[in-house]
């Protein structure tokens, strides 16, 4: 194998863990949370996925999809948990159902609007670099930056904010902390708009990659579930790393093999881990 | 007339009945084209129907349940077509059952053997169906990709009398699935169902039960895929892809879970529907269903079943029987249980510290200490709940320190919970029937109006007055009556060792006094050897044979009523003071 290929490899192994991540980060944070599956959530990465392909049919800046995604999937969080997530605080199963639900009316609704074809979204950048000879898209490595960042500003929030302190205490003991005054709604409602708005800059970060249809979501969110199961809910760490394991044994076995052989390696080691692992979630 | 009020009048076997006289009517109104869209939604009901067993009744949320359904198409078609004699289709609709079951063992044995949520379950089975469909389409020389695969063998008959034998069928399937639901089985996967951890320690596999359930669900499941495969001629990869999972789902969630009708009434109705309503108004039929799907999940959970059936689950009346006395030999103060230098430690947390005890042979034994010294850990440690870090507990020469709490319980230790942990949906009989199992497999036809109750059960039973109250839900108790009930499913599994956590809190005086009797004769006259952790000092005078401390993971002090209160240490640590 020549160096050049060698490093591209390696290169699409780094870009696929950072994609596990931005689509499972927003997971983890309604899950962790609230105790409230989102099982809408791949719907919610296609909202933000479209809401890219929107921008660019405006004739708007690209780069302004980063906003826009997130800031419209933030706004239909926040009406979903008005009306059906408050509904489901702390009932795993119900919510899974009603989320699933969910995701059945996206999926038509987005089709009733936008039809059956496949969209185009485009790369904010097209640039490559020099890579040991090989061209390697800058876009790819910037969604390795941007997942850098999402991990630094999350780790920011919880270990060294207020806000930080306010959610740990949610997530200890819920009904201590609203008896200490701490409103326990507002925290899961913004907890809910903050998961929201990632899944939507996760899909505007994927948009240009993919092709963009109603139907995109359920296997990037398979992907993220899988790796929120064997990161644990706890801790951000727990999260890079399952995402790295997953992400990492996808890439690699589909460049060897194909993309299935990659599919199957992420359901079987999860299935595996999970076999073995201490703690349930 | 008479005939059609009484079928009218609801109840679920009656209206099963009026759904299939129904369907036996409907060729003689209905055009070809509708039998054949009725037929099909048959299979579909069957389909429904194996959800139902894993989902409504085993509590098995499988959202990928069209993999079964699918594999058994596919293994039915690949087998036939590919031998083409009438051997093929024998050996390929035996195939079209057990690949099935094969996987739902497979996936059973990772999942449920691990520490399980609804949510991981979930999960594994979505992601096989999302699997399955893009393996189907990746080994194509098997499965014909994409295209699928056509000329699949079909019924030797067609039209009116294929449509008959669907029916036939679907109501074998029918009444075998209501007599297992209704089964002394079938109360036990309820039971798991509700209160896993409950059927656990009465000496239930719970991890067994669900993987029985599952491959059963699984191989129905498969056998509805090779009714449609071969009733459709063809077998395309959305047999095992996931918006079929989907639709299933919705079928049973809105038709009702949990009740076999309900499932039917669900699959039937939508099916029937959707053709017309989809060629109408494509998007939004599918939308409604989904919002419709939401609306039940949410505030129906028991689907629009619940608005037809209004009776009420009614009372079964159990014929109680007892067990002749044993007559047991008294070794007195041998030892039965013996727990040495046992450690149990969360993370860089150590609960119980090296702590030594012996419990003896009819001795009731009260534990006392602080909040927070590791008496319940204890309790935990020795039944299986918490797997001890180190040291050995053995009871009749056989270690159990690393045993699941089912074999522990079938070595002879029962134990109840601090909060009180029954079965709340089944009645009282049921929950006494549910431990007088000892959690062996009961019968998967026979539904059993008596349970068989050891003489001291019944006495226990007599003066607590739940023989009353046996027609009673278990939720439906008073707080005091629920932990007198987990008391009679304790001592109904006759064990040797009794750990009870707090018998008595929340109980009036007078009803300690009852308690404190039954535990005293107990332990006395049967010569079950009793651990109980106890708060209340003066109980404790009254009852105990010997009394333990424990303070912070270790046994501070042991021996009789008198001697602990005199003590010194115990004054200071327990009884207050500094």
């Amino acid at each position: 194998m020549s160096l050049s290929i060698l490093s591209v490899v390696l290169l699409n192994i780094v870009t696929s863990i950072a994609i596990f991540f931005v689509i499972a980060v927003g997971l983890a944070v309604i899950f962790g949370l609230m105790d409230v599956v989102n099982l809408a959530h791949g719907e919610f990465v296609m909202l933000g996925a479209y809401a890219a392909f929107i921008t660019s049919q405006l004739g708007l800046n690209p780069w302004l999809s980063f906003v826009i995604a997130p800031v419209i999937v933030a706004i239909f969080g926040l009406f979903i948990e008005k009306i059906l997530i408050r509904h489901l605080y702390g009932k795993i199963m119900e919510s899974i159902l009603a989320t699933w639900g969910l995701g059945i009316i996206l999926r038509q609704v987005i089709e009733l609007i936008f039809g059956k074809d496949y969209k185009i979204a485009p790369y904010p950048v097209e640039q490559t670099v020099n890579v040991f000879g090989a061209g390697y898209p800058v876009y790819r490595l910037l969604i390795v930056v941007l997942a850098l960042v999402i991990v630094a500003l999350l780790w920011y929030l919880e270990r060294k904010t207020n806000v930080g302190v306010t959610v740990r205490a949610v997530i200890q003991n819920p009904n201590l902390s609203s008896a200490l005054g701490i409103n326990i709604n507002r925290v899961y409602s913004i907890s809910f708009v903050v998961g929201s708005a990632l899944a939507g800059l996760a899909g505007a970060i994927i948009a240009p990659l993919v092709s963009v249809h109603s139907g995109m979501g359920i296997n990037y969110v398979m992907n993220g579930f899988l790796t929120v199961l064997v990161g644990g809910m706890g801790s951000l760490f727990g999260l890079v790393g399952s995402a790295s394991l997953l992400g990492g044994s996808e890439s690699v076995f589909s460049f060897f093999f194909d993309p299935v052989w990659g599919s199957i390696a992420v359901i079987l080691i999860t299935i595996v881990f999970m076999r073995f692992k201490k703690t349930s979630i | 007339m008479n005939l059609t009020r009484s079928l009218l009048k609801s109840n679920p076997s009656r209206n099963l009945v009026l759904i299939i006289l129904i369907l036996l009517l409907l060729p003689t109104v209905s055009t070809d084209y509708f039998s054949s869209l009725v037929g099909k939604a048959i299979i579909f009901a069957i389909f429904a129907i194996s959800l139902d067993l894993a989902w409504g009744y085993g509590g098995i949320l499988s959202l990928g349940h069209s993999v079964f359904f699918g594999l058994g198409a596919y293994a039915f078609t690949i087998t036939s077509l590919n031998i083409g004699t009438p051997f093929g289709i024998f050996l390929g609709i035996v195939l079209g059952v057990f690949v099935p079951i094969i996987i739902a063992a497979l996936v059973s044995s990772f999942v449920f053997f691990s520490k399980t949520s609804p949510f991981y379950i979930g999960v594994v089975t979505l992601s096989l169906a999302l699997l399955a469909e893009k393996m189907v389409i990746r080994f194509s020389s098997f499965t014909g990709g994409q295209n699928g695969l056509s000329g699949v063998p079909e019924f030797p008959f067609y039209g009116v009398p294929l449509y008959y034998f669907i029916l036939l069928i679907f109501v074998l399937v029918v009444v075998v699935s209501s007599i297992l639901v209704k089964s002394d089985m079938g109360k036990i996967i309820m039971g798991v169902r509700e209160n896993e951890e409950r059927m656990q320690f009465l000496g239930f596999s719970t991890p067994l039960v669900r993987t029985m359930i599952f491959c059963l669900s699984g191989s129905l499941a498969g056998f509805a895929g090779i009714l449609y495969a071969s009733f459709d001629g063809f077998v395309s990869p959305s047999l095992v892809g996931f918006t079929l999972g989907t639709q299933v789902i919705v079928w049973v969630a809105i038709g009702g879970r949990g009740n076999i009708v309900g499932a039917v009434i669900g699959a039937l109705l939508i099916n029937i529907l959707s053709p017309y309503f989809n060629e109408y108004f494509p998007y939004v039929w599918q939308s409604i269903l989904g919002l419709f799907f939401i609306i039940t999940v949410v505030f129906f959970p028991k689907g629009i079943y619940s608005f037809i059936d209004k009776s009420r689950k009614s009372a079964v009346k159990y014929d109680v029987t007892v067990k002749p006395q044993e007559v047991k030999i008294l070794n007195s103060k041998s030892n039965i249980l013996n727990i040495n230098n046992l450690g149990v430690s969360f993370g860089k947390l150590s609960i119980l510290k090296d702590l030594s005890l012996k419990i003896n042979t009819g001795e009731l034994q009260c534990i006392i200490g602080p909040n927070g010294a590791g008496k319940t850990t204890l309790i935990n440690a020795i039944t299986g709940r918490n797997n001890p870090t180190n040291g050995t507990v053995v009871i009749d020469s056989s270690s159990i320190e690393k045993e699941r709490p089912e074999t522990i319980v079938d070595k002879g230790i029962a134990r109840t919970f601090q909060s009180t942990n029954i079965v709340g949906n089944l009645t009282v009989a049921e929950n006494l029937q549910l431990a007088t199992a000892n959690g062996k497999f009961q019968s998967f036809y026979q539904n059993t109006k008596e349970i068989h109750l050891s003489p001291s059960t019944d006495k226990l039973l007599k003066l607590s007055r739940l023989e009353e109250k046996m027609t009673l839900l278990a939720s439906e108790l008073a707080h005091g009556d629920q932990q007198l009930l987990e008391l009679c499913m304790a001592i109904a599994l006759e064990p040797k060792v009794l750990l009870l956590d707090e018998p008595t809190a929340g109980l009036t005086g007078l009803e300690r006094k009852e308690i404190g009797k039954i535990l005293i004769h107990l332990a006395h006259e049967d010569n079950i050897s009793i651990l109980v952790i106890e708060h209340d000092i003066d109980f404790v005078k009254e009852i105990a044979d010997r009394v333990t401390v424990l303070y912070d993971g270790t046994i501070a002090a042991d021996g009789t009523v008198d001697q602990i209160t005199q003590s010194d240490l115990v004054k200071k640590v327990y009884l207050g003071g500094h």
